[in-house]
Formats: C-alpha cells, structure tokens, sequence
C-alpha cells in the first residue's frame, strides 16, 4: 500500500527526531504504530493495534482532544495539538506533546487520522518541580517570621512579605513601588547606602546593619537589616534582597541599661563620698573623684593598689576582724573609724563602710568600699576632748583654789572677830556705847562671811566629792535631815508628814542634804500660822516627783527662776537669814542625780519645791 | 585623869602667831591651870616630843593641839609619826581646822585623830573649847565614830 511506503519514509523521519507516529483509523483504533511509539506508550505494537487512544489515556486526560477533533473533523482546523498524559502498559505517567492531522479523500470524506507524539515527561516534570519549587518559595516567603523584600536596584520596593507590612505599619498596595529612603528615619536615611555600595561591589555578600524607619503611624521601629544581590545568570546585579527584623524592644532593653549605667555611673562618680570596688585580695578595682580627692592620688595611681597599703600603720589591720564578719555572712555591711595616709604623708581620718557584692550562687565578688572623710569631726572632737580634759583641770584647780581660799580667808577672819572680841572682853569699861556697837558690826560681819565661805565650799563640792550612786531610802534621808533640824522644827512648833517614800539610786548624804535645806527652807519661810510641812511623791513612768509643801509665805512667780541662782536672796537679812545657796545646791544635787527641780508658789499660801529623781542609775558621780 | 597639883601640859603645833596668842588667851580667859609650849612646824613638833635639842628638857604633854597647815613637815605626817610611835601614841591629839568642808575631807583620810575641832570665829566659843580642855576633851569636841 502506497501510504505505507510513503508512511514508512516518515516513520523514518520521525523516529530519527523521537517522536512516535500512529495511523488511526476511524473507528479509533491504532491502525498502526511507529516502534518509537511502543516505546513512548510502553506497549508492543501489537497489544497497541487493538486499542484505542482513550483507552490507554491518564483518566484525567481521556477526553481533552474530543472537542478539537470535532472541530478538526468539521474542517475548523488543520490539526489538534494538545499535551496529555498516557498511561504505559507499566502504569507510569508519560506526558506526550500530540498533535493530529486528518487524512480525507478526494471528495472530502475523512479516511484516517495521522498522530505525532512527542514525548516531553521531562520537561514536564521539570516545570512541575519549578512550580513546586515556586509554590515553596512564596510559601516561604509568605510566612516568614522575618520581614522579605525585593528591592529594585534605585531602592524601590518590589515585593514584600506580610511581615515587612506589619512591621512598617503600611499594606502591601502602600509600600509598592515606594522608596526605602523615604520610609527611613531621617538621621538614618543614608544609612545603608554604603553597605549595599559594597555588596554590589562584590566586596561581601551580604551586609548587615541596624537602622530605624518611621511606621505609618508616625512610630520609630528599630530594625536588623541584611542585604543581598541577586544576580542573573551573567552575574549582574538584578535587585536587592532584604530582611528586616524587628529589634525595637531589643534597642529600647539596651537603651533602659545603657541609662541604668548611666545613672550608676553618675551616681558612682557624682557621690560626696569616696566609693571604690575593691578586690577580695584587697585592691582597688574602680574608685570614684571623690575617693581621689580624699587620698589625693590620681585614679590610674589607685587602681590595682592593696588598700592596706595606703591605710596609716597603725590602723592598718583594724578592718580585718569586721571585715571577715561580713564574709561569712554575720553581717551586711561594717563601719569602722581609721585613718589613710594621702599621697602628700598627710592622715586623713575616714569614716569607712564595707559591703560585700555577692555573685547568683552567693560567691562573694568583690567588695564595695565608702569613704567619708571625717577628719574635720576627728580634730573638733580632739579640741572637744582637749577643752574637756582642760575644763577637767581648771575645776579641779578652781576647786583646789575655793578650798584652799576658804581656808586661808577664814584665817584673817577669824583673827579679826576673836582679837574684836578680846578686846571687848578684856578693854570692856574703856570703850563707850558707840565703840561697843562696831566692835559688834565688825564680829556679826565676819560670822557672816564665815557662813558665805562655807556655804559657797559646800556648793563647789557638791559636783565634786559627791558619792557614787547605791539605792538610797528616801524615808532614811528624811529622817536624817528632820534630825539635823529638830531644834528648828520644835522651836517653830512645826509637823512634817510624809508619803510612802520610794528607794531610789542616788548619794544619801546629798539627799540628806536636799531634804534638810527645802525643809529648812519651810521653816524659814514661814507664816504667822503654825508651819505644816508634807513631803509628796508621785510616781512617773521613768521618775519619782518628790514634792515638800509647805503653808509658809510663798513666793511671786517672777522669781521661780531667781531663787535657784547662787546668792540671790528674796528677803533683806534683818528678815530672814541666809546667804542665798541652800536652793542652789538644791539645784545642784538634783541635776548631778539626772533629775529636775522647780517650784509652785502662790504668796501667801505656801510653796511647794518639786524635784524628780530618775528610777533608773543616770550619769553621775 | 588629869593631876589637880599640877597645870595640864599642852604642846600648840601652830605656825600662825596671831592663834598662839588666842589659843594662851582663850586659856587665860578660861582660867585653865596650864602650861602652853608651841612649837612653829612638824619638826619642831617631833623634836619636842621626842626631847631632841633644845627641847631635851620637855615633858610630855597631856595633849597635842595640831594644826595641819605647817611648814617643813604638815600635820598629817605628824599625826603618822605619833600613831606610829608606841611611846607617843597615846597622848590625845586635837586637829585643829579652818572649816567643817576641811574637817570632812580630813575624815576620809583615816589619820587616827582623837577628835577633830573647827576653830571657831567667836571667841567665846573658843573659851569654852579651850576651858573642855581643862575638864579634858570630852564635852565639847565630837569624837569620831568607832572610837578612832
């Protein structure tokens, strides 16, 4: 047969290109098939011969020729071309190009179909595995937790990821075809010009860098930036690739412990006092000004230095008993009192406090030291203690001198009266009345003067030659005064009662004395009316007030200060004797015992002298 | 205690002569029947006692009237002397002071003193002190507690 022959001519061609052919017959059937086609299919060519192209198609693809044939069949078009899928006799997939011319006869009728079949699996396959790939990718890029973008080389946007979006507050349609630039913060506009120069350069691959962009909203966000090329196959630059990370709240964090630094510092550098990090083989680590201001040594003299070494030899060791106290955790910190020698040999005295840092399991780090400079309060307590042990000495001199003047002034004085009274005694009949009376003026004066000599003795001596403090019954040195006035009291027909007395620390013969001059006093000072004298107590939280009352002449108020003062007197001595020191050393008996006294007064009335006494031994004696 | 044929023997240690004179005065003013022998320090005082030098021919006095404010040697150390000496411990010493404070402190000092008298101002005072003396020590002068 002729297209045989003429078939088999082409069979030749196409089998030398690869490609399968097939003369099908009307009714469908393979009517022939080119042996590059059994091997396109995968079936021999004669299991081939009694199929139909349908029946060996993938079920997808049975029918997707149907609608051309009909059109090829009507003479629409010269020829179906459609790329489909067989099954082979194995069951694998073969992706065929097929493309189908139909033969007719003279007259028109439809003879045969004449098939080519290319097989193109490969390239199929290839284009699936892109699509894959391509699919994987947007997926990537899709999701990523970074931000993606394709820059143009002029530093548009192309493309950007969700995340970009996000980050910079604009939609996709918004960021397009915008420039970086234009979104950057304005002091890092220019930024990341220098690195993408490198990049592009070929210098590196890559750049990274840290710049901040201004949101939509107007926010500043911090972001880490890595640019990238990508090149075409030739190697030339096409656009940039970039990935933006969010490191906002990373930059605000640093910046919260750069100012916590900042303030640390200042406050390190800023303190009044001298701060040093010390070692624990005791060096300096870090010492403030102020610290080199104290020692007078430049910071790079101090740092590295044994801080024993600067301490004065003999202070140098006094710190270490403390000291070991806080490391094994008996105590936060310590204060000790010591002196440093500065750089110019000078002492310096420094109140200096000791605290230990701690590392997270408790292992000591090193030590934090405060220096305060307390030499000015060293020297004033110095003067202090000098003007004190001075003060200690001119007492004891002054007292020395009232003795010794009381002892010797008495001497003349009692020359004065006795030889006075000699004369009066043995000259008696030679002097006339006026002579008499001097000679009395001049005895009366120097009894008196006798009596201010040693009641001005007695009140010297009360702060000095008192007697340590035991617990005293008051009711005991009660009794002891009413006996040294007993004469008084009968002479004055006087009763003097008393409240339960308490014991009390103090020295009984100055309370014997305290009682026997404010009872004297009462006796003194009293009215017409026979004198009633009670002695009261109250009991305070801390004190006992002891009162002595009396019904006597009273006193004005503008003189309850007044009558506590050495030789002040109230009343002219034709009245009432006295040289106007009994309520002085009152005064004084009750403050050397840590107490107070005052007094209560309506003229005419009566007194009351009110004197508290401690529970409790105070400072005294 | 005292012989009534003979005058009470009283050794004055006393440097101030104005005292002297009153305490021979007062005696005189009290019509005491005595001998005064005055001696100006503490070392005369011991020499008198102890019948050296001059004072080889002494008696020995029925009691000492001792002022403690003496050149050379002051009474404290007298009084030590005569308590420390068996032959003199005996005779009754008077401390003769300016004031009660000078007695008070002298009482703290434990010196062994018979009695302790504060000179007094008043002269008739002191006649009565100086007459006690005559009827011996006991009535007017306080003695010191426990007997000392």
């Amino acid at each position: 047969m002729g297209e045989a022959a003429t078939g088999s001519v082409l069979e030749r061609a196409f089998d030398k290109a690869g490609l399968g052919v097939a003369y099908i017959g009307t009714d469908r059937r393979f009517s022939r098939v080119s042996p590059r086609l059994c091997e396109i299919l995968g079936y021999p060519a004669h299991e081939l011969l009694r199929l139909t192209g349908k029946d060996i198609s993938h079920p997808d693809d049975a029918d997707v020729i149907n609608q051309q044939r009909t059109r090829l069949y009507a003479g629409e078009i010269d020829a179906v071309r459609v790329e489909k899928r067989y099954l082979r006799k194995d069951r694998s997939v073969v992706w065929v190009s097929f493309t189908m011319v139909l033969e007719r006869a003279a007259d028109g009728t439809p003879q045969y179909e004449i098939a080519v079949y290319d097989d193109i699996t490969a390239r199929k396959t290839a284009e699936e595995a892109l699509r894959e790939g391509e699919k994987r990718f947007r997926r990537t890029f899709e999701m990523a937790g970074a931000g993606l973008a394709q820059v143009t080389l002029d530093g548009r946007f192309l493309r950007v990821n969700p995340r970009v979006c996000e980050l910079l507050g604009y939609s996709e349609g918004e960021l397009l075809g915008r420039t970086v630039k234009e979104l950057s913060h304005p002091e890092d506009r220019d930024a990341a010009d220098e690195p993408r120069d490198r990049v592009l350069r070929g210098e590196a691959d890559s750049a990274r860098l840290e710049k901040r962009y201004l949101r939509k909203d107007g926010a500043v966000v911090w972001v880490s930036l890595v640019i990238a090329l990508e090149r075409d196959a030739a190697g030339r630059p096409v656009h940039a690739i970039s990935v933006l990370d969010d490191i906002t709240s990373r930059k605000r964090t640093e910046a919260a412990l750069q100012e916590s630094e900042a303030l640390f510092r200042s406050t390190f550098e800023l303190a009044a006092s001298g701060i040093a990090h010390v070692s624990l083989e005791g060096r300096f680590m870090r010492v403030n000004r102020q610290l080199c201001e104290i020692l007078r040594y430049r910071e790079d003299e101090l740092i590295g230095r044994s801080v024993k070494e600067l301490s004065h030899p003999q202070d140098r060791d006094v710190t270490d008993a403390q000291r070991r106290r806080v490391h094994a955790g008996e105590r936060e910190s310590v204060r000790v009192e010591k002196r440093y020698l500065r750089k110019d040999g000078g002492i310096v005295w420094v109140s200096l406090g000791v605290a230990l840092v701690r590392g997270d399991g408790g292992a000591p780090l090193y030590e934090i030291a405060m220096f305060d400079d307390i030499t000015e309060r060293k020297q004033a307590e110095a003067a202090l203690q000098e003007a004190h042990e001075e003060l200690k000495r001119s007492n004891s001199e002054l007292e020395q001198f009232a003795y010794v003047a009381s002892h010797d002034l008495q001497e003349p004085l009692r020359m004065v009266s006795s030889y006075t009274q000699l004369l009066g005694r043995r000259y008696a009949e030679k002097f006339d009345a006026d002579a008499q009376e001097f000679m009395g003026y001049i005895v009366d004066a120097a009894a008196r003067m006798k009596q201010l000599i040693e009641d001005l003795l007695a009140y010297s001596r009360v702060g000095t030659k008192g007697k340590d403090f035991k617990p005293v019954d008051l009711e005991k040195a009660l009794r002891r005064a009413l006996g040294n006035l007993k004469a008084a009291i009968d002479e004055a027909g006087a009763a003097v009662t008393h409240d339960p007395l308490p014991v009390v620390p103090a020295d009984e013969v100055q309370l014997a004395q305290l009682f026997q001059n404010l009872v004297g006093n009462a006796l003194k000072f009293r009215a017409a009316r026979a004198p009633r004298i009670h002695v009261t107590v109250s009991e305070m939280d801390r004190f006992f007030e002891v009162g002595v009352r009396d019904n006597g002449i009273g006193i004005e108020p503008q003189y309850f200060e007044r009558i506590f003062m050495v030789f002040q007197r109230l009343h002219n001595k034709g009245e009432y004797p006295g040289t106007g020191i009994g309520l002085a050393i009152c005064k004084k008996v009750v403050e050397r015992h840590g107490g107070q006294i005052r007094v209560e007064s309506r003229p005419g009335e009566g007194s009351a002298f009110i004197f508290t006494l401690p529970k409790e031994r105070t400072n005294g004696g | 205690m005292v012989n009534e044929n003979r005058p009470v023997e009283i050794l004055l240690v006393e440097d101030n002569p104005g005292d002297e004179r009153l305490t021979r005065e007062a005696l005189k003013e009290g019509k005491v029947y005595s001998n005064l022998h005055w001696v100006k320090d503490g070392v005369e005082a011991m020499e008198f006692l102890r019948r050296q030098g001059k004072h080889a021919g002494a008696p020995r006095p029925d009691i000492i009237l001792l002022d403690l404010n003496l050149p050379k040697k002051d009474g404290r150390e007298v009084l030590q002397d005569i308590k420390n000496d068996d032959e003199l411990k005996r005779i009754p010493v008077v401390v003769l002071t300016t004031s009660k404070a000078e007695e008070d402190v002298l009482r703290t000092y434990n010196l062994h003193a018979n009695c302790y008298v504060t000179k007094p101002v008043d002269l008739e005072k002191f006649i009565v002190v100086v007459k006690s003396i005559d009827v011996f020590w006991l009535t007017v002068v306080t003695l010191p507690p426990n007997g000392q």
